[in-house]
């Protein structure tokens, strides 16, 4: 899916904050759009006016204006002229700035959207640029329950029938909480962090089998639900297969999965009878968190071992 | 692995109730089926993606079946949906 974002949509969400009018182009500002933009192209959205290389939204602050009032008559019309031809999203004329007679005129004649803000330039573009990244991030749906468990942001995954819902409630109990069932909504903020939220018809509930859908704010409190969690750890169930080797029963069985730019820690759990899933997911948790500290129970307990031998020889 | 384009052709398009049924149908077969619309896709078998997928009348489907029986999961399905779900209108 690829997102965007038009100059109307953010007038609409940021006009308040960021003190946004409009001088004109305001039909024409739902039709522009700013998309990602690859790796092969300049990846500047918003920026200062430059009439070298062009940005989707320009700004024009105090500097920018001082320039353009320094030029003579003739090569400021050209070069204003050569900005509308880029054909931005559209043009911010920050710091309160009065928005010359000609600039207005040209965007009117082009259709480009105009608005002014009595924000500060720079404070503008870093806004923007902020929240239209935020808005044009990488997004994946995945499917599986994520939990915050011990504050750790955990998505549980496995073929339909292994449990995860069952699970799910199980920690809930225990007190850990739900961010979204089903299908959580990922998003890559930075080259490090995937943030994971719950689209919104899916808040607050749980489906389980046998019971159907269950609104798990009203029936465990606002305390077990999280509006979103960064993900850090996949819980994997899955049933054990007959011809399947057995696991290492030192380490566990740990993998990775690709979630959008990232590796991100799978633990497989098999789901065998008599064993308590949600034990034994906390358990796991709790010995992410360990060796996210840099203590590996396994290998200290393997050295100990070495040592013994050692001794005995 | 088996791809199936699909169209909704009842009124209310991929409602509570057929999305149970989907599920349902989904259920019975031991492949794996995903739904996607419009970039969305999701597990078939579990009702609360495909409800997740809030696909209005006249909208496409897309619906993949992975597994051992998936020529009988894919024509049940399309089956299912052909059949306004069962509701006829």
């Amino acid at each position: 899916m690829t997102q965007r974002v038009t100059p109307a949509e953010l007038y609409e969400q940021f006009s308040d904050r960021l003190d946004l009018r409009w001088v004109c182009g305001k039909s024409e500002a739902g039709k522009r759009n700013l998309e990602p933009t690859g790796f092969h192209s300049r990846p500047s959205l918003v920026g200062f006016l430059t009439p070298i290389h062009s940005t989707r939204i320009q700004v024009i602050g105090r500097e920018e204006f001082d320039w353009l009032e320094g030029l003579d008559s003739r090569t400021r019309w050209e070069t204003l002229a050569r900005i509308m031809d880029d054909q931005p999203a559209a043009i911010i004329v920050a710091n309160g700035l009065e928005v010359a007679d000609d600039l207005a005129k040209l965007a009117r004649e082009n259709d480009t959207p105009l608005l002014t803000s009595s924000q500060n330039d720079w404070e503008l573009v870093n806004f923007l640029e902020y929240q239209i990244s935020r808005r044009l991030a990488a997004r994946e749906t995945l499917h599986g329950v994520f939990m915050e468990i011990f504050t750790i942001g955990v998505l549980i995954t496995g073929e339909s029938g292994t449990g995860k819902s069952e699970l799910a409630l199980e920690l809930l109990t225990r007190g850990h909480r739900l961010i979204a069932d089903d299908a959580p909504e990922f998003t890559q903020l930075t080259p490090d962090i995937i943030e994971g939220s719950c689209p919104p018809v899916l808040k607050e509930c749980l489906e389980v089998r046998g019971l159907g859908i269950l609104n798990i704010r009203r029936m465990f409190g606002d305390a077990a639900i999280k509006a979103s969690k960064y993900l850090r750890l996949i819980i994997h169930l899955h049933l054990p297969r007959p011809d399947e080797t057995e696991a290492d029963r030192l380490q566990g069985d740990d993998t990775q999965r690709e979630v959008l730019d990232l590796r991100i820690p799978q633990i497989n759990l098999p789901v065998l009878a008599g064993r308590n899933m949600a034990v034994i997911a906390e358990a796991a948790v709790r010995d992410f968190m360990l060796r996210m500290k840099g203590f590996d129970a396994a290998a200290e307990f393997v050295e100990r071992h070495g040592r013994l031998l050692a001794d005995k020889q | 692995m088996k791809e199936v384009e699909l169209e909704l052709i009842n009124r209310l398009g991929l409602h509570a109730r057929a999305a149970s049924k989907v599920v349902q149908t989904a259920s019975r077969f031991d492949s794996q089926v995903w739904l996607s619309h419009r970039g969305k896709r999701v597990n078939a078998k579990s009702i609360m993606g495909v409800l997740l997928l809030a696909a209005p009348c006249g909208s496409r489907l897309t619906l993949e079946v992975d597994g051992s029986d998936e020529n009988e999961a894919a024509e049940a399905i399309a089956g299912l949906v052909a059949d306004r779900f069962g509701e006829g209108e």
